[in-house]
């Protein structure tokens, strides 16, 4: 199999990256979940997931350091062997990441539907969305990558201005007292934040062996990336608390986007939520392309390809459809939040523990010096040989 | 109606576009692949704007899930 990617992006980028992923979808939502199990102390749970984030992270940076330059499918093939691994490889690629980004789709299409284009046919918004996503994806990891590292600082500088917009309109006196139902609604409230914002970053393990400098530079901008964004989250979290109180923050689907709305400087800067629609218009589609681009290559990975762009459009209209067939309405929607973060956590979370105990295991038989270590260092040398640039001439 | 019209013609136009791009590659799998994955979103939009019913995958999860989620929620609230 020829190199199907030859980009590379640097640690910077990957930070801009796991920023945007980070605040992602989870921006316009996850405000509301949290507030509606935590109440009040919504924003203790944003800081619990944001901590416990930080673990997924590490042990995603893990997985792929004790695994360098393979992106998880290849994990798969190499740490399971062929027919597990291509049974744990397709549940990620087209369990994981397919509903991954068909989500993304229909939060997309909802919250334009029914915020800001509420006449517009909803099939026709996530198409002129997908046109950049597909651009974006054909482009390969290298443009996505630096299409961040422009988009990174507007963001943080419009979600910045939003939240000291807000600050003299927050209460502190609306959030307290502090932990009054006890620690369990806090714990509860975390488990969407933390499945949204950072197990779903599950998707970067298809783009880690483009990192330069390889698995050593990984944490570094995994864990400043990821606190960079859930800062920002549980910031948000705390003014839509102090700004509206839990019941109306618990009550509305969209709360971050109406707390853009409370901004008023003066009688003349008025209606500035467009700010908030764009930052998160961003975030979203780095989201939906991270993991829309992971789906293309891990299917070209997986059928042994030597081009990922095939998938590209067929894709584009698949998920066209599958935004659509998710659920019948928003509230469906909204009530998957319940069981879904436990398909991410099973899936990604648990597979990567797999994955290192199956490799931990090896590498234990291997150190004895079994005929197990001599196979698979056989294999990893073929593996190398393999690895020659072809297929530039598919390229276009 | 005109959904299935747009679909067609919008996997006409991809396969317009990419065919020869592979062909041109000498890519012959991938071609084969190609056309599977664009008829099997074809056929699926399609079926979709016939309005016959298809699987939601979120159906699924939650058969799975919904009772992992409920007892969580039990246990803590």
């Amino acid at each position: 199999m020829g190199m199907l990617e030859r980009g590379q992006i640097n640690q910077i980028q990957l930070f801009a990256l796991v920023m945007l992923f980070t605040l992602g979808d989870t921006l316009l939502v996850v405000p509301g979940y949290t507030a509606m199990i935590a109440g009040r102390d919504g924003w203790l749970s944003g800081m619990l997931s944001v901590s416990m984030g930080m673990g997924v992270l590490l042990l995603y940076a893990a997985l792929q350091r004790r695994n360098p330059a393979r992106t998880l499918v290849q994990i798969c093939q190499s740490r399971l062997g062929r027919w597990a691994g291509s049974i744990a490889a397709s549940i990620y690629v087209f369990g994981f990441l397919l509903l991954l980004s068909a989500s993304m789709v229909r939060v997309l299409t909802d919250f334009m539907s029914t915020q800001i284009m509420p006449n517009t046919p909803v099939q026709v918004i996530a198409l002129l969305f997908l046109v950049l996503v597909v651009r974006a994806a054909r482009g390969g990891i290298e443009t996505i990558a630096r299409t961040a590292e422009i988009s990174a600082p507007w963001v943080m500088l419009l979600l910045g201005l939003l939240v000291m917009f807000v600050i003299p309109e927050s209460h502190i006196d609306r959030i307290q007292p502090f932990l009054y139902n006890g620690v369990k609604p806090v714990i509860a409230g975390s488990l969407t934040f933390l499945a949204y914002g950072f197990i779903e970053t599950g998707s970067f393990l298809m783009i880690f062996p483009f990192v330069r400098g390889g698995e050593r530079g990984l944490r570094k901008p995994l864990l400043l990336g990821g606190a960079a964004g859930g800062t920002l989250l549980v910031a948000i979290i705390f003014f839509c608390l102090t700004v509206f109180g839990p019941g109306i923050t618990a009550s509305s689907t969209y709360p971050s986007y109406m707390l853009a709305k409370k901004i008023e400087i003066g009688e003349f800067l008025q209606r500035i939520e467009a700010i908030m629609a764009i930052a998160w218009l961003f975030t979203i589609f780095f989201k939906l392309t991270l993991s829309f681009y992971g789906i293309c290559l891990g299917a070209a990975q997986m059928f042994k390809l030597s081009d990922y762009k095939l998938f590209t459009f067929p894709l584009a209209l698949l998920l066209l459809v599958m935004s659509d067939l998710l659920a019948p309405n928003i509230i469906a929607i909204n009530n998957s939040a319940q069981h879904y973060p436990w398909f991410d956590m099973t899936i990604v979370v648990g597979g990567t523990l797999l994955l290192l105990a199956v490799g931990w295991l090896k590498d234990k038989r291997g150190a004895v010096g079994g005929p197990q270590s001599i196979h698979a260092e056989g294999e990893r040398a073929s593996d190398a040989a393999k690895e020659v640039p072809s297929g530039e001439d598919a390229d276009r | 109606m005109w959904g299935i019209v747009a679909t067609m013609a919008a996997g006409l136009v991809f396969a317009g576009f990419e065919l020869p791009r592979l062909k041109r590659a000498q890519l012959h799998k991938e071609r084969l692949v190609f056309l599977a994955a664009l008829g099997l979103a074809v056929t699926l939009n399609v079926l979709h704007a016939l309005r016959i019913p298809l699987p939601s995958p979120f159906k699924l999860i939650e058969a799975i899930y919904g009772p992992i989620g409920k007892a969580f929620f039990a246990v803590f609230k």
